[in-house]
């Protein structure tokens, strides 16, 4: 699927208001305290974000790095130590709430209940009733493709239908801004693209503005902008070729400890795990030069552009896809 | 914008309590077979160790059945409590948590509704009234399912106060294990509070429970209902209110 930001069309709705901003969080700090035998756990650090309207951003970080946490106050659900939350303008919880979708990493449906059963009570939540109510559900569930599933039990769905309804539930209200956090946890590759197709359609033809939480590189790499979480803060935020652009064009990794980098530029290599990586400017010459000196090392290694786990790592230190200590989910 | 009301918001997720009840055929079977079982055993097995001058007027079974009904009342409230900590785990809790909602509506919803449930099939053992030889009067009837239907708001508010910190279902059972049987056993729900040790007497009188069961029994045994029910309703409200509370304050610690 091509980057959201790319597809972006002159039929795309400009955000309601340029000026305010769809999310504000500033100065966040929140400790877990202590629990049986686990000690007090700094989750958020001063955590400070902009989400300007219709912009989709990832979220991106290793498990523990404070991503849920975040979430999870921007929803209203924790409260914060210290910090401040504004949705369009308001850091009213009760009107942060009916402008704001969420979609949690497990479904927020009851396996006991039909879709439309859910998709009912959830709208009368909101103060959704009626025909309204009715004709609400009926236009999500078509958007959703979904239209045939209304009458069968959650419980009977799979994993990416339900996740599909459980998209449905987030929209009904027809929010502004809508956070998901790892939404496609779980998921089967076909469904997880199915689902990530789904939400880009909103976000392109509605103008829906996204904040989702990942820690999957390629999810992150679709959006208009990934902002770095590491140890409850924010370490990087930018779009992702620019943060590609931190480490060099090119980057050589080498898939051995044992290896040890020239003294000529033993510099310029930093040891990770079980290997070393150093970027590389855009110049050929020296990609080609680099080659040939490894070849005769006989060492297994690659010559690729950076991914965002690769600017990831540079920046903290951890390859994304190892957990963080003291993790609250 | 469409506003939201907070009754609206309690009617919906006591529906939703009553569907998932009737959808559960086991639940159903569980929580009427367990204490009717409980009913028979007890009755056949305690009727002669219980003198007959304790009871008064009436036989044994008759005099257990308001305890039986106080029991289906309680087993109500941990079924009811543990589907609160199913509804955290499944992510259906939080759905509603963000939603613009009242707290108390939420906490309202989920308590009648399991109210609703537990009365329903306590109420069903007053059809077994005939079978007992004992003749109550049709505005009695109607005051013991009154007290019947406080008992169930009030143990199931209980319940939800204690299950709504609960992580895990494990973790409520020693609560329901240390605390609801107890009471129930304390109750006077099947033997009578006379002839027994003065610290058991002394516990049974401030049992909330105890208020409960002779709310529900004293108008079988056309007996004065005013007073325990007074009782029964302020711990109703108590419950309430602690389960209101508890389900407002924000809790730093629940995922």
């Amino acid at each position: 699927m091509p980057a959201v930001a790319e597809n972006k069309t002159q039929n795309s709705p400009e955000p309601e208001s340029q000026s305010i901003d769809a999310l504000q969080v500033e100065n966040l700090h929140f400790t877990y305290p202590p629990r049986r035998k686990q000690p007090a756990h700094k989750a958020l650090n001063g955590v400070s974000l902009i989400v300007p309207a219709g912009n989709a951003i990832a979220l991106l970080g290793p498990n523990g790095s404070g991503k849920s946490t975040l979430m999870k106050i921007i929803s209203g659900i924790l409260p914060p130590d210290s910090g401040s939350v504004h949705a369009f303008g308001s850091s009213r919880i009760d009107e942060i709430r009916r402008i704001l979708g969420v979609v949690f990493q497990s479904e927020g449906l009851d396996p006991h209940m039909t879709v439309r059963e859910n998709l009912r009570d959830q709208a009368s939540l909101y103060g959704i009733t009626g025909s309204q109510c009715r004709h609400i559900i009926d236009e999500e569930l078509e958007k959703a493709g979904i239209s045939d599933r209304h009458g069968e039990l959650v419980k009977t769905l799979s994993k990416g239908l339900a996740r599909r309804v459980d998209l449905c539930r987030a929209l009904l209200h027809k929010p502004k801004l809508l956070i998901l956090d790892e939404p496609t946890v779980g998921l089967d590759p076909s469904a997880r693209e199915s689902f990530l197709e789904t939400l880009k359609i909103r976000h392109l033809e509605e103008g829906l503005t996204l904040l989702m939480s990942t820690h999957l590189i390629d999810e992150a790499d679709r959006m208009e902008r990934v902002v770095f979480m590491h140890k409850g803060k924010i370490v990087a935020d930018d779009s992702p070729t620019a943060l590609r652009d931190q480490v060099g064009c090119r980057r050589v990794t080498v898939y051995d400890g044992s290896w040890t980098p020239p003294a000529s530029d033993a510099g310029e290599w930093t040891q990770t795990g079980n290997g070393w990586w150093r970027p590389l400017k855009d110049d050929q010459d020296q990609a080609s030069r680099m080659a040939s000196e490894l070849i005769h090392t006989n060492v297994p290694y690659s010559i690729a552009p950076p991914t965002l786990a690769d600017v990831f790592e540079q920046l903290t230190g951890v390859r994304l896809g190892e957990d963080e200590p003291g993790e609250h989910s | 914008m469409n506003k939201t009301s907070g009754l609206t918001v309690a009617a919906v997720l006591c529906r939703r309590e009553l569907i998932r009840f009737a959808r559960q055929p086991m639940r159903i079977a569980a929580a009427i077979g367990t204490p009717v079982l409980l009913w028979m055993f007890m009755a056949s097995g305690f009727a002669r160790s219980i003198r007959p001058e304790q009871l008064g007027d009436i036989n044994y079974p008759a005099f257990l059945l308001p305890g039986v009904m106080t029991l289906v009342a309680v087993f109500a409230a941990i079924f009811s409590s543990i589907s609160l900590i199913e509804d955290r785990r499944d992510g259906w809790l939080q759905s509603v948590l963000v939603s613009p909602s009242p707290r108390w509506a939420i906490a309202l919803g989920k308590i009648v509704g399991g109210a609703l449930v537990a009365w329903i099939q306590a109420a069903a053992l007053i059809l077994t009234i005939p079978l007992l030889g004992i003749d109550v009067a049709f505005g009695n009837i109607l005051l013991t399912l009154f007290a019947l239907g406080l008992t169930c708001f009030a143990m199931t508010a209980m319940g939800i106060a204690f299950a709504w910190r609960s992580e895990t279902t494990a973790g409520f059972h020693a609560v329901m294990n240390l605390l609801f049987l107890p009471m129930w056993m304390l109750s006077g729900a099947f033997f009578p509070a006379q002839g027994t040790a003065g610290w058991m007497s002394i516990l049974m009188q401030v049992n909330p429970l105890t208020w409960c069961t002779q709310s529900i029994r004293n108008p079988i045994l056309d007996q004065s209902a005013a007073f325990p029910i007074m009782l029964t309703i302020l711990f109703a409200g108590a419950m309430m209110g602690v389960a209101t509370f508890i389900i407002a304050r924000p809790n730093r610690r629940v995922s």
